[in-house]
C-alpha cells in the first residue's frame, strides 16, 4: 500500500489535508499527481485571517469550488477509515483479473515469490518455459502489470516501481 | 509442457484504468480560470489575489490587478483581510506558490474567536 496509491485511488473522497503552516483544508479529493500536488473541490480552508485591523482573534472559513495545494506544503491528510478497504478491495479485484501472466512475468526472474493462491502459482509453475521464452518481453510489462507485481513484493522498492510506470505509460499513450 | 499456454493477452483498455497510479502531468487546468480573480498563497506567508493573466506547466502565474494581503506587523502569520497594498501586475514564480483557489463563488464565513 502505497501512500500516493491509496490517494490516487481515493479520489471523490472526503478528506482534510493538515498544511505545514497548521491551517486545514476540508474536501473532496479530485486528483493527486506525483507530487502529492492535490486538488480538492468544494474545499473549505480554516485560514488565520482577521476582518479588521483591531480584532485580535478571528478565524474564517474560506469555501471555495477548488483549491490546489503544492504537495510540499502538505503536513498530512486525514482520510476516511474505509478508504483502505476500499482501494484494497480494488487492488485485489483488478490483481485477481491479471493474477496469471502476473505472477508468471514475475517467476521468470525472481524466486521467492508467494503468489495469491496455490492455484494460479501451479498454473504457472507449468508454463514457465513459455513465459520464459519471451522474457525480453516480460521486461517491459504495460502500466497494468507494474503496479500489480509491486503489490505482491514487499520487498520491493515501491519508489521505483511506479516511476517505472509512468514511463512506460508515456510510450503507450 | 507449454501446448497448454494461452495466448497472452493485454486487459483491455477500461480495465487498465481501474487501477492507476500517481500522474505526471498538471493536475489543475489553468485555462478556466484565465482573466479571473484567484488566490494565491505564498511561501513566507504572504496571500495574494488578482486576475490571472497567464501560467505555464510549473505554475508560474502572471497576475494582474493583484493586491496583498497584509500581516500583522506583531504576528506574521496573522493576515490581516482589510489592509492591503496594490502589487499590479506581477509575475509569481511556481516554485514558491503554495495554494490556489478561485475567488469566483468562493465565499468566506468568519468566526469570532471567544478567547
Amino acid at each position: 500500500m502505497l501512500p500516493l496509491y491509496l490517494l490516487t485511488n481515493a479520489k471523490g473522497q472526503q478528506m482534510s489535508i493538515e498544511l505545514k503552516n497548521g491551517e486545514v483544508v476540508e474536501g473532496e479529493l479530485t486528483n493527486v499527481d506525483n507530487w502529492m500536488n492535490v486538488t480538492l473541490s468544494n474545499a473549505s480552508q480554516f485560514d488565520n485571517i482577521g476582518s479588521t485591523v483591531s480584532s485580535n482573534a478571528c478565524k474564517e472559513i474560506v469555501k471555495a469550488k477548488e483549491v490546489y495545494i503544492r504537495g510540499t506544503y502538505v503536513k498530512y491528510i486525514r482520510l476516511q477509515d474505509e478508504i483502505i478497504d476500499q482501494v484494497k478491495q480494488q487492488i485485489n479485484s483488478n490483481s485477481s483479473s491479471n493474477a496469471n501472466y502476473g505472477s508468471g512475468s514475475y517467476r521468470g526472474r525472481r524466486s521467492g515469490f508467494n503468489s495469491p493462491g496455490s492455484g494460479s502459482g501451479n498454473y504457472n509453475r507449468r508454463n514457465n518455459p513459455n513465459f520464459g521464452g519471451k522474457r525480453n518481453f516480460n521486461n517491459n510489462p504495460n502500466g497494468q502489470r507494474r503496479p500489480f507485481n509491486n503489490q505482491s513484493r514487499p520487498n520491493t522498492n515501491g519508489m521505483g516501481g511506479y516511476v517505472q510506470q509512468h514511463q512506460q505509460r508515456d510510450v503507450e499513450f | 509442457m507449454s501446448e497448454t499456454a494461452e495466448p497472452r493477452q493485454d486487459p483491455p483498455p477500461q480495465q487498465r484504468k481501474k487501477f492507476e497510479g500517481p500522474k505526471r502531468e498538471a493536475i489543475l487546468d489553468l485555462a478556466k480560470y484565465k482573466d479571473t480573480r484567484v488566490r494565491v498563497k505564498l511561501m513566507g506567508g504572504r496571500l495574494v489575489a488578482g486576475v490571472l493573466k497567464g501560467y505555464d506547466q510549473l505554475m508560474n502565474l502572471v497576475l494582474d490587478e493583484t493586491v496583498e494581503y497584509m500581516r500583522d506587523p506583531e504576528d506574521n502569520s496573522f493576515i490581516l483581510k482589510d489592509k492591503t497594498r496594490e502589487l499590479g501586475l506581477i509575475v509569481i514564480r511556481g516554485t514558491v506558490l503554495l495554494s490556489l483557489s478561485p475567488l469566483e463563488g468562493s465565499e468566506t464565513i468568519s468566526i469570532q474567536d471567544t478567547d
